[in-house]
């Protein structure tokens, strides 16, 4: 017996960082909405690495705060020791990371979705999905309730037959104990889904009393960082550090004689886990001549004694791993409080999506998240945004939302996914992006809100302030690349301070501010009429003026790239009349079905010559169908 | 399978031989309509030579012609293709054509062919240029630079510079992505040092062009010397020599009669600027402006002098007028009393007499020697292709911006920006990096029937 629980626009399932992000902004955007978990208590769970940001991670948070979503106010919110990554290299790779209490984290998440007008916040395991004849769908709990609704976004993370292997031993499981999902699978199934097996892993979390925090070297925050969202000015509180020792030989010793115990070894783990994330089993097997590994040691919360053991991600037996911590100096009597694990789960192939993260297959239906093949929280929520952005627009008949490679690191996330595939889970990278001078985390409120605006996530008042602050930020540059700085005994003293060459003759402020020794902040002395600008506007100016030379170079770069994505493949293509395509791309090109010959272009198995022959074939079907 | 287009595969006006090119589904039915042969060649096999008459509508025979019939997709083109080799002859060849066209075949666009082989997978980007060289390609050194790129070698070696450029975007990468990591990574110096290395060797394959406008275009050679001291006889002496004469290169100096030799596969383009003053006799201030623009764009001069005779003002002045050129003597009429030596001059100097065919083997060594035609004939990385040249100069251009952005103290990492620009150029050499404007630029260079 079922029994009918409710209709909805918008359901979606799985309430970590994809779904909180994707349930919000289908609910703002005003479509009623639906988001299931399995656990209340696991919202937002931080099941990893005590920290938001990183390298291309933080500009994808600042991206999502742009445009409208929660993860970076949160984030800052429970921020508890902040760090600006490469911040001795150029501005591109400049990279937010911070801290985080991990249990108000996951409260405050809670929170913000019991307050959102529109959304039900459902603890309920959702085993089936069915596509009615009316092109709604019902979901079926494991209590036998249904749910109906217009769209549904499915962001399982690792619950989808999770599976937690440690050593000789692996049990049916979500993370942190949580339960699995179980059913889910075999519905996706009957649908036509294909699935495959991804893993991931963690390391142990440790008690703090038990670490002999003497013998390592502690890593402080920084100060004077600005926060994830825009919409705060003030600095990030520093509140607690981080320790950072190394493995020792022993480790390395103890790890090499029980490899055979390690499931990756032995074959246990089918799913394929990160290259960029290895184990410490994993590194030492493959960095063999590599004498010790970082480790570092980050504080779970302020309200905790837990410590994640950074950099010892591990499968080994339980046993192997209390000995190899012990290794470690200063965990020679480290208490383990939750074991190292690796995580297996079900996963779609995102080639079977469309950039607006919609199923090709299934009208309505879209995928977010970890169960897209990413990896990561920050990677999450950025595709859960837009796909909740485009569930909710799908309901209202409005075209879907997508950002380009040249706009944003989400649509190089995206992109990637939608278009590359990944043979394991995806991280974001800087180097990722092709453009990733245009794609700061500094302006990353430049380019995305007024598409957040537009899209009707960002409320109106802040839209006039982010106006206020471009405006401010144009006429700056603009002063600067015209006021003329006169040679004087007071110009000249504070060039020659700062080892720069002294004029002779008038010069440019902006030219000045280029000099790689200067900067703006260093001129205010000798430009007096300065107006008042916060320090981000004045972050702002410095960058756009120092390095205009490289932003308009990549900038032109660009616009060559949009001309390729602005060439449209017709969506009745057949590609197995065109045989001059090798027959991997030809089965890729059918498969993907890009939208314009860029797109095609990025396709692995796609080569050159393909694309080549693709925009001849098109060019000669336009040359025939003109005569 | 497209429709079926043909045009006259060979040049106008060159050779005795034309042939007409035809591919498509129905190729083989629209050759048959107009050529009878013994075997039909609707029945033929592929690759097989038929021996027949090109008749027209109404029974009479055009020519006697040998065609050619390939089957898809064993073809130039992949398609169905038949080449009809007929006698030359602008009329001749264009009434057959004409008749294939009644028959239903369309007349290709430029570039059409060699855009379907390519489209059927039969030839990469850099073989599809290869091929409008080999087809334009007046000299034996100019094809071999062609067939050796057809081949791939200059991909070889272009890809071998782009993937070290791409090895250092990956340091800079992978620095970018994990500040957390201790990873090894270059110095800085050895960074330094290897992107000089890449600057190096892109400036070298840049300088090869140089000699790959000779190759391509041929070494334009001015004879110059006073009236009657023997210009004509020398040209004739010098054609003669050399049985294996280009007759004409068209449209390359109107205003100017040039003559082809071969030296080392390398055409030389002979002008006796004697011949360009004689030519507008009637303006002859003009024609004297014309002589001078040539010697100034030329190559190389031979400066012709009477050995019998001493150095006159006249010669002096010729001599001046030539003196940043490289240029060679030639101590003419030889056979008649030397009043000149070798040793007056500061130049390579050759006795030789034209009238008697005494030292043109000499002269036409010193030639070789004057330019290194032997060694430019023998370089096989030589770049002959202006597109490619572009491509190079570009990825010169970006690599040097790198080295600004390094030696102005800027963050290492904003090198990729302009590292990524010389990796692509690079690649658009060898195709591996696709834009729409090189496709269109490497397609509009191939002309009609190509």
């Amino acid at each position: 017996m079922y029994f009918r629980s409710g209709n909805y626009d918008v359901a979606v399932i799985g309430a970590g960082h994809a779904g909180c992000e994707a349930a919000i902004a289908s609910a703002k955007l005003g479509c009623s909405t639906v988001i299931f978990t399995i656990n209340l208590d696991g919202i937002a769970n931080i099941a990893c690495n005590p920290n938001i940001g990183g390298t291309a991670k933080g500009h994808l948070v600042k991206e999502i705060d742009a445009l409208g979503g929660v993860m970076g106010k949160i984030a800052d919110k429970c921020c508890i020791q902040a760090r600006m990554l490469n911040r001795g290299k150029g501005p591109a790779v400049h990279s937010l990371r911070v801290q985080i209490d991990r249990n108000s984290y996951k409260r405050e998440m809670k929170k913000t979705i019991e307050e959102q007008e529109n959304l039900d916040l459902v603890q309920s395991e959702i085993v089936r999905i069915e596509k009615r004849p009316d092109g709604l769908y019902d979901l079926y709990t494991h209590l036998d309730a249904v749910y109906t609704a217009k769209c549904v976004v499915i962001a399982s993370g690792t619950y989808l037959k999770g599976k937690i292997i440690i050593g000789e031993t692996s049990v049916e499981s979500g993370p942190d104990g949580l339960l699995p999902a179980n059913k889910l699978s075999q519905s996706l199934r009957d649908m036509g889904i294909q699935l495959r097996r991804f893993k991931t892993g963690t390391p142990a979390r440790v008690n703090a009393r038990s670490i002999d925090f003497s013998k390592m070297e502690v890593q402080l925050g920084e100060e004077g960082i600005l926060p994830f969202s825009f919409e705060s000015d003030k600095f990030l509180e520093n509140r607690a550090c981080c320790y950072l020792t190394y493995t020792s030989p022993k480790t390395h010793e103890i790890i090499r004689a029980n490899l055979h115990r390690s499931p990756l070894y032995s074959g246990k783990i089918e799913g394929i886990g990160p290259r960029y994330c290895p184990s410490i089993e994993d590194k030492i097997v493959k960095f063999a001549d590599k004498e010790r590994h970082q480790v570092f040691i980050e504080p779970m919360g302020l309200d905790t004694y837990e410590m994640y053991v950074q950099g010892m991600s591990s499968s080994l037996p339980i046993d192997v791993q209390e000995e190899m911590y012990k290794s470690v100096p200063g965990l020679e009597n480290v208490k383990i409080m939750r074991s190292a694990y690796a995580i297996e789960y079900d996963c779609v192939d995102p080639l079977s999506l469309k950039p607006s993260l919609e199923f090709i297959e299934h009208e309505g239906l879209f995928g977010a998240g970890q169960f897209n093949g990413s990896s990561g929280y920050e990677e999450a929520a950025a595709q859960g945004l837009i796909a909740g952005i485009n569930a909710a627009r799908k309901v209202k008949g409005l075209p879907p939302f997508t950002l380009s490679r040249d706009e944003a690191y989400i649509g190089v996330l995206i992109d990637d996914l939608v278009t590359k595939g990944t043979n394991e889970p995806y991280r974001m990278m800087t180097s990722r992006s092709e453009y990733r001078l245009l794609l700061r985390q500094d302006n990353a409120d430049l380019r995305l809100t007024e598409k957040g605006y537009e899209i009707g996530l960002i409320s109106e008042e802040r839209y006039q302030r982010f106006l206020e602050k471009k405006e401010r930020i144009k006429n700056e540059v603009a002063r600067c690349e015209k006021l003329t700085i006169a040679p004087s005994g007071e110009v000249n003293s504070l060039l020659s301070k700062y080892n720069s060459t002294e004029i002779k003759t008038g010069v440019k402020l902006a030219e000045l501010i280029r000099r790689p020794e200067l900067s703006y902040e260093i001129l205010k002395d000798i430009d007096p009429d300065r107006p008042g600008l916060s320090f981000a506007e004045r972050e702002e100016v410095n960058i756009m003026i120092k390095y205009d030379g490289y932003i308009k170079r990549q900038e032109a770069q660009a616009k060559a790239f949009k001309k390729m994505e602005n060439m449209k493949i017709p969506q009745d293509i057949d590609y197995e009349k065109i045989s001059g395509l090798r027959i991997e791309a030809r089965q890729k090109l059918s498969k993907i079905r890009p939208e314009n010959i860029g797109q095609a272009s990025r396709i692995s198995g796609v080569s050159p010559a393909d694309i080549t022959v693709l925009m001849l074939y098109l060019q000669i079907q336009k040359n025939q169908n003109r005569e | 399978m497209m429709d079926t287009i043909a045009a006259i595969a060979t040049p106008h006006g060159k050779g005795g031989i034309s042939v007409i090119r035809i591919s498509g589904k129905d190729a083989i039915d629209i050759t048959s309509k107009i050529f009878k042969s013994k075997t039909p060649i609707t029945e033929a096999k592929s690759h097989t030579i038929h021996f027949g008459k090109v008749v027209d509508f109404a029974g009479n025979v055009l020519d006697e012609c040998l065609v050619s019939v390939f089957r898809e997709p064993h073809s130039f083109t992949g398609e169905n293709v038949c080449e009809i080799s007929c006698h030359g002859g602008v009329l001749n060849t264009n009434k057959i054509l004409e008749e294939l066209i009644k028959n239903g075949a369309r007349l290709a666009l430029p570039g059409e062919f060699t855009k379907r082989a390519f489209v059927n997978g039969k030839i990469d980007l850099a073989q599809a240029e290869a091929i409008g060289d080999i087809i334009d390609s007046q000299s034996d050194a100019l094809l071999n630079k062609a067939v050796n790129q057809l081949g791939g070698i200059l991909s070889e070696k272009i890809n071998q510079v782009r993937s070290r450029i791409i090895n250092l975007l990956a340091q800079i990468q992978v620095e970018a992505d994990y500040p957390d990591e201790d990873i090894e990574l270059w110095e800085r110096e050895d960074f330094v040092n290897e992107a000089k290395s890449i600057y190096e060797e892109v400036a070298k394959l840049l300088e090869s062009t140089k000699s790959g406008r000779l190759v391509r275009e041929g070494v334009r050679c001015a004879i110059v010397g006073r009236p009657n001291v023997g210009k004509s006889s020398l040209l004739n002496a010098l054609l003669k020599e050399d049985r294996a004469i280009v007759t004409n290169i068209p449209g390359t100096t109107r205003d100017v009669v040039e003559d082809f030799i071969q030296l080392e596969g390398i055409i030389i383009r002979l002008a006796d600027t004697a011949g360009i003053r004689d030519a507008s006799d009637e303006v002859e201030r003009l024609g004297v402006k014309k002589s001078e623009e040539y010697i100034k764009n030329s190559d190389m001069c031979l400066f012709v002098t009477d050995i019998s005779s001493p150095l006159c003002d006249e010669e002096k002045e010729i001599l001046k007028r030539i003196e940043d050129k490289k240029y060679i003597v030639v101590l003419n009429k030889a056979d008649l009393e030397n009043v000149q030596k070798e040793e007056d001059y500061n130049a390579p100097a050759v006795r030789v007499s034209a009238k008697e065919g005494i030292g043109i083997p000499e002269l036409e060594r010193e030639m070789v020697k004057l330019l290194s035609l032997d060694e430019i004939s023998k370089d096989r990385e030589i770049i002959t292709n202006i597109r490619h040249k572009e491509a190079l100069i570009r990825a010169k251009e970006a690599l040097s911006r790198a080295f600004g952005t390094i030696s102005a103290g800027m963050p290492a990492d904003l090198l990729f920006i302009d590292l990524t620009e010389a990796a692509e150029a690079l690649g658009e050499i060898t195709g591996l990096t696709v834009n729409e404007e090189v496709i269109n630029d490497i397609f509009s260079r191939f002309c009609l029937g190509k």
